[in-house]
């Protein structure tokens, strides 16, 4: 059980947990806590993004958010984006997102995941790491393993399938961050620790800096399997 | 992009943006944080007004958006406490803040207003061009960008149109706070600045009422324009 801490970052004041390094409240003035309470997904603020008849399944129980891919060989998606794939946060404002999240099933085969921002809406089919379908996106990516890669674009800087170094076991949740509080220097974070610091990633030359959450669970084809639980989705500005 | 400051107000700790004066979070007993997230109203606490007659009613980009249409006839626009619930104590260090563009400046009859009623919200009442409600405390545009005060507790005394001095443009938000921690001296401030300082608001005798927060438009007649676009709600108590 960690204690409670205060960290000072964006000129914004937040607490967290100095043992997960989970922000627990940032006190900034744009704030989104999603925690996946009850049994049923707040499509108010949340879209599901379903493809594939086997089916895949986006799910709330046990207090996580869970996307799950089934073993038919064919193209599936489980995703959950802003509600109406809308774009309402922006990067340049200092924007900060942390997932908890466990990737129960390792992903497998052609199966891709990814927990970050878009910056256009979630389209079935659309690829990160096998292609590179998706013009904007800061992501921390699980493709074919449990291996945690960091993709990004902002339509004309690139950071592809960078290696955090960490693998990830199933049943282990972990807290991943992305700080764009400097656009043109974003910052990831698994545990508390900072991941890839010898990249520099810019995220500062996209034409709109709106972006949505999204955590997507996706694969063209084949038998891949692969099940996320995230556990909570924060994100928040520091000016509106 | 400010920094996060503390204030000390009705013996409650809130943190503030020190550049725009937002109270970004109260650590009050009870406290109501409403930044309509998503694309759908939450009706679980929230109500439209009446919808009839052509105004338009929506929750996008981070706003509520409620609007006139310019059709020569009566309407409403708003969002009120769902089931028009007089769930807050004005005699328990209430507190409410607002941040509001009026996109669309009111014209002709279209009367704005937020802060609190002591009643049901009702189609076709009026505050300025007619005194149909009884108990209220609310900052008002009425047919310009002119900010006033009205307050009325259904006794002697009753502020009408009290003056700000502050006239908005529609490119705007402001950050409109009513302050009632004191019932027999209610403080007003758009963006930290109190306004209308050498008027004396009072409540007293809304003691043994209750009152709810509400943001609307309403017009008895005519081809009245106005938006508004209801960034936050936020409503605290000192005590319960």
């Amino acid at each position: 059980m960690g204690s409670t801490k205060a960290k000072w970052r964006g000129n914004q004041l937040a607490f967290f947990d100095n043992v997960t390094y989970e922000t627990t409240l940032p006190l900034a003035p744009r704030y989104l806590y999603e925690d996946f309470e009850g049994e049923t997904l707040n499509t108010d603020i949340w879209l599901a993004n379903l493809l594939g008849a086997a089916p895949p399944t986006v799910t709330v129980a046990d207090g996580y958010g869970i996307l799950t891919l089934t073993a038919a060989g064919q193209a599936q998606e489980a995703d959950i984006g802003a509600s109406g794939n809308s774009l309402d946060w922006d990067i340049s404002k200092g924007l900060i997102i942390e997932f908890r999240a466990n990737i129960a099933t390792i992903a497998t085969d052609e199966v891709e995941m990814h927990l970050g921002v878009l910056g256009e809406a979630i389209v079935d089919q659309q690829q990160i790491s096998s292609a590179d379908d998706v013009a904007e996106h800061a992501v921390f990516s699980f493709d074919g393993s449990g291996l945690c890669r960091i993709n990004t674009d902002d339509g004309t800087n690139e950071t592809t399938a960078v290696t955090t170094g960490i693998t990830v076991l199933p049943g282990a949740f972990h807290v991943y961050r992305i700080d764009f509080t400097t656009q043109a220097n974003v910052l990831f974070y698994i545990d508390g620790v900072q991941v890839i610091p010898a990249t520099t990633v810019m995220m500062d030359d996209i034409v709109s800096a709106l972006v949505q959450p999204a955590m997507i669970c996706q694969k063209n084809a084949g038998a891949g399997l692969g099940i996320v639980q995230i556990d909570y989705v924060k994100i928040w500005q520091a000016t509106r | 992009m400010g920094s996060t400051k503390t204030k000390w107000r009705g013996n409650q700790l809130a943190f503030f943006d020190g550049t725009t004066y937002e109270t970004v979070r109260p650590l009050a007993p009870r406290v109501l944080i409403e930044d309509f997230e998503g694309d759908t109203l939450n009706t679980d606490k929230w109500l439209y007004s009446e919808t009839a007659n052509e105004d338009t009613q929506a929750v996008d980009g981070g706003n509520a958006v409620l609007t006139f249409t310019g059709d020569a006839t009566q309407q409403e626009a708003g969002v009120l406490a769902a089931g028009n619930s007089l769930d807050w104590d004005p005699t328990k260090g209430l507190i409410a803040e607002f941040r509001i563009k009026l996109s669309v400046l009111p014209t002709l009859l279209t009367e704005v207003h937020w802060g609190f009623l002591g009643e049901a919200q009702v189609d076709d009442k009026q505050i300025c061009s007619a005194e149909d409600y009884l108990k209220y405390c609310v900052f008002t545009a009425d047919g310009s960008g002119i900010i006033t005060i009205n307050c009325d507790d259904n006794v002697a005394g009753a502020q009408h149109a009290v003056a700000t001095g502050i006239t908005v443009l529609a490119t705007a938000f402001h950050i409109y706070r009513i302050d009632i921690t004191n019932i027999a001296d209610i403080k007003f401030y758009i963006d930290g600045v109190g306004v209308a300082t050498g008027t004396t608001f009072t409540l007293d005798s809304l003691a043994a009422d209750t009152v709810q927060p509400v943001a609307f438009l309403t017009k008895n007649a005519d081809a009245g324009l106005g938006t508004m676009l209801l960034d936050y709600i936020r409503v605290w108590q000192a005590t319960r």
